[in-house]
């Protein structure tokens, strides 16, 4: 599969800041009217691990990773002798042989000499600028605009000061002006600047963050932990705009119980984590539900059991996340595939947990969490807070905080409003909150609840149909390997004549079974998972009745390839 | 002085054991809400689970009945949320000093206005008879019948070396004290904690009622200064012979709540969120 226009990857060492350089060379493509995939593969080290950040960039819509490596910056030898292989034929390789010697060697590669670290060293840079060294160099090698690269370096370090703005532009210059003169015209598919546009470069992160601010979320608690602790990051950077209190609390069970807290008080209240830390909150999942306060909570989903893989991705949790805590009441499980999902869903999710005052749960994974995709601005005019049955003054005298109705919702009042008092009681309750062990009170109860389940599923589309509809073969999937699979689409129908269907299941509760039925029925269907269990093909077979064909299932801790997925998919065509 | 049954639930009584400690806790709380006014809408209790849990059914106030060992947390999203509450923490011993520790002590360092009074009974009663975290080394249990091995947790001088900038101990039998100590912890701006030793008539057969009568004192009584930090270190550790009661320390620091308020004209749970503009984070991605 080769039909991008530049596939780049750079390998070093932990701490020599390769995850600065995936973001400013993705956004510095994207600024110059590019598309941008870019994801980071990194073990769970603070230093000497090897970290990767490969780019992809195209002049049309790109949404995954592929294989192949046009140019390879090594900044050790250990990035050379891991993935020297991967470099297609008459790619580039840029390294330093004055700062080291890779065991590898290839004769069908151009080998660039870059002596990244005495062009640093010679100019009295920190050591930690040599990564935008290497940025200038290959922007030099692809004749792309080092201004477009050193507009957003400048962006990008801003608020450290105008000493470390010029420390970076200096050294991506300096890398810059060594290849622009050594090796000129080295590489033949020169990318000039494009027109410009107001596209942007994000983190599915990013995205669940500027949902959450624009919906008015106004607490989150989240203790650290990868992939979601840049959520941490980027509200640490926005609170005081955004006039947010974010805690970072003793563990992930004070977190959910402040949160929750918080969201009975009447704040709109969110805390993220991944698989290990939802396990310590699942207490807290049920007395939200119990209770009946609104709660989003994000899981970026990475391997398990246990630690696993701490910094690598898969879809594992749908299950868990699906029926976590005892006893039965409606848990919403979203499951966004895109930054731009991420971003509608999480401001969504806001809405739907005061809607159904029910905990919302948008599940993502290390790969969506982390890696950065290009988007058009989020449109924002189209979105209303709907803070649902919150009744703030003129309580009626015979107030029932529990009232049972046909939707299983009830108003709702917070402290502090004159005449509303209840009990937000996680023992079972009548009414009006007071504790209840009646047998016909517990039943009407339960079943206000499960009312929601029902309430909820024609609240939210929970499906999308991608490509040919009349197409009698169907691919199925959920969350980030929504994008593997449309750029595999496409690719298909470009180059092998085959135009398949893309059934994306957005909503895994309330589960859109008949929407399902409805796209597959009558059709051969390719179940595509970051699993090993086919956990969305059960939930098909069981509320859809329907039986996957094929699966393609990947469950090593990395994201599908683009190009790889192709393969699998013509292999079971 | 307000009326002490503005805070009684209509047409409820609450299923405590006859001559159980958490009447008189009860009543020294009605008793400080009333002394103070205090409103019953903008007061929240946050609940723990367990006979000091069932408190809130009892009592004419917003109530967050939360889980076993995590209303602190719970607490501390409430005050966070909207700092304009009077937030306070009802919870047992096996609660507060076993499941829900790191909370308290967390909670301490961040020093959050909200007020934490422990019913601490040495026993868990709903499960019939358990011995708990503060139970005294020797008791014996029928789960534990060669006496707890354990050594008790002493919770004052943790939550004091913690950060809690209001540290107390009352007496459920001393009511008119106790309501006073509930008075000034609530009052207290910052993390305050009050344990409340309390019988529990039907299980703990040895901190009974005669027991505790014959050991407490009061500090107001003696020359302590709740100001004095190592004579307070003293203080919350002495627990033998005979027991203090009374304020043991008291001082004033910045709360954790204070700077999330200051960030919005209003409370967090009241600012409004109908139009966020977030154009200028979308630039940030630019």
């Amino acid at each position: 599969m080769r039909n991008t226009r530049l596939n780049w990857k750079v390998g070093g060492e932990a701490g020599y800041g390769i995850m600065t350089v995936g973001e400013i060379f993705s956004r510095a493509f994207v600024r110059g009217g590019y598309f941008v995939v870019a994801h980071t593969e990194y073990p769970s080290l603070i230093r000497g691990g090897h970290n990767t950040f490969q780019v992809r960039i195209d002049d049309t819509l790109i949404r995954a990773p592929i294989r192949p490596i046009d140019i390879l910056v090594a900044l050790n030898a250990k990035t050379v002798d891991l993935h020297l292989d991967e470099v297609v034929p008459g790619g580039i390789v840029v390294h330093d042989s004055k700062s080291f010697q890779a065991a590898k060697r290839r004769s069908d590669v151009t080998w660039c000499d870059v002596p990244l670290a005495q062009l640093v060293k010679d100019l009295h840079l920190p050591k930690v600028t040599l990564n935008m060294a290497a940025m200038g160099a290959s922007v030099a090698l692809i004749g792309y605009d080092l201004e477009v690269l050193n507009d957003v370096i400048h962006d990008f370090f801003e608020d450290k000061g105008q000493e470390i703005v010029e420390q970076n532009v200096t050294a991506a210059s300096a890398g810059h002006a060594y290849v622009a003169k050594t090796y000129p015209n080295v590489y033949k598919g020169g990318m000039p600047r494009m027109a410009k546009t107001d596209r942007i470069t994000l983190t599915g992160n990013d995205a669940i963050c500027m949902g959450a601010l624009k919906a008015g979320m106004k607490f989150i608690a989240i203790y650290p932990m990868t992939p979601t602790h840049n959520i941490m990051t980027y509200m640490a950077a926005h609170k005081a705009d955004y006039g947010v209190a974010m805690v970072q609390p003793e563990d992930e069970i004070a977190g959910i119980n402040m949160a929750i807290g918080a969201s009975f008080a009447g704040a709109r209240s969110m805390v993220a984590t991944s698989g290990g830390g939802f396990s310590l909150m699942v207490e807290g999942l049920g007395l939200a539900g119990m209770t009946e306060n609104p709660l989003v909570i994000v899981e970026g989903q990475r391997p398990g059991p246990s630690t696993a893989l701490a910094t690598r991705t898969a879809q594992g949790d749908l299950r868990f996340c699906m029926h976590a805590s005892q006893g039965e009441f409606l848990r919403v499980v979203v499951a966004p595939g895109d930054p731009e999902e991420c971003f509608y869903q999480a401001f969504n999710a806001f809405n739907l947990a005061d809607a159904l005052q029910t905990p919302v749960l948008l599940l993502t994974d290390k790969h969506l969490a982390t890696s950065y995709f290009t988007a058009a601005p989020f449109d924002t005019t189209g979105l209303h807070v709907d803070r649902g049955m919150l009744l703030t003054h003129d309580v009626p005298a015979d107030f029932k905080r529990y009232v049972s109705t046909p939707s299983g919702v009830s108003p709702r009042t917070i402290p502090g409003t004159p005449g509303g008092i209840f009990n937000s009681n996680s023992d079972e309750h009548d009414e009006r909150g007071y504790v209840s062990e009646q047998s016909r009170i517990v039943a009407k109860l339960v079943d206000k609840r499960c009312a929601k389940y029902f309430t909820a599923a024609p609240m939210v589309d929970g499906v999308k149909y991608h490509g040919n509809p009349a197409s009698g073969t169907v691919l199925v999937g959920w969350g980030s390997t929504k994008g593997a699979i449309l750029d595999a689409v496409d690719y298909l129908r470009a180059h092998d004549g085959v135009d398949l269907g893309f059934l994306q299941v957005l909503y895994m509760s309330p589960f859109p079974s008949d929407k399902v039925r409805a796209q597959l029925a009558d059709k051969a269907v390719i179940l595509i998972e970051n699993n090993r269990g086919a956990q969305l093909g059960s939930l098909i077979k069981e509320h859809a009745q329907v039986r996957p064909d094929h699966t393609i299932l990947l469950y090593d801790g990395r994201a599908f390839f683009a190009d790889d997925l192709v393969q699998s998919i013509k292999e079971v065509l | 002085m307000g009326d002490v049954h503005r805070y009684d639930v209509p047409d409820t009584w609450p299923t405590w054991c006859p001559g159980c400690g958490n009447f008189g806790i009860w009543h020294a709380e009605k008793a400080a809400f009333a002394h103070m006014d205090q409103a019953p809408d903008t007061t929240a209790i946050v609940a723990g689970i367990g006979c000091s849990g069932n408190f809130c059914y009892w009592m004419n106030t917003y109530m967050l009945h939360s889980l076993h060992g995590r209303s602190i947390p719970a607490a501390q999203g409430v005050k966070l949320a909207n700092d304009d509450l009077t937030v306070i923490v009802h919870a047992g011993d096996g609660d507060t000093y076993g499941e829900g520790l790191g909370h308290l002590l967390h909670a301490a360092r961040r020093n959050v206005d909200i007020s934490v009074f422990v019913h601490d009974n040495q026993v868990y009663g709903l499960t019939t008879g358990q011995p708990s975290p503060t139970s005294m080394q020797g008791t014996r249990w029928k789960v534990a019948p060669e006496g707890v091995i354990a050594s008790p947790v002493t919770p004052l001088p943790l939550v004091l070396v913690a950060g809690a900038t209001f540290v107390a101990r009352g007496f459920s039998g001393q009511n008119e004290h106790l309501s006073t100590l509930m008075e000034k912890a609530i009052q207290h701006k910052g993390f305050s904690v009050l344990d409340i030793a309390q019988p529990c008539v039907t299980f703990n057969h040895v901190n009974t009622w005669k027991w505790w009568n014959e050991h407490v004192y009061r500090l107001d009584e003696t020359n302590h200064d709740p100001s004095d930090y190592r004579s307070a270190f003293e203080k919350a550790q002495e627990f033998g012979d005979k027991i203090p009661i009374g304020v043991i320390y008291e001082t004033d620091k910045p709360t954790f709540n204070e700077k999330y308020r200051a960030l919005n004209a209003q409370t967090l749970a009241h600012v409004p969120i109908d139009n966020v503009d977030i154009r200028s984070l979308m630039k940030g991605h630019f």
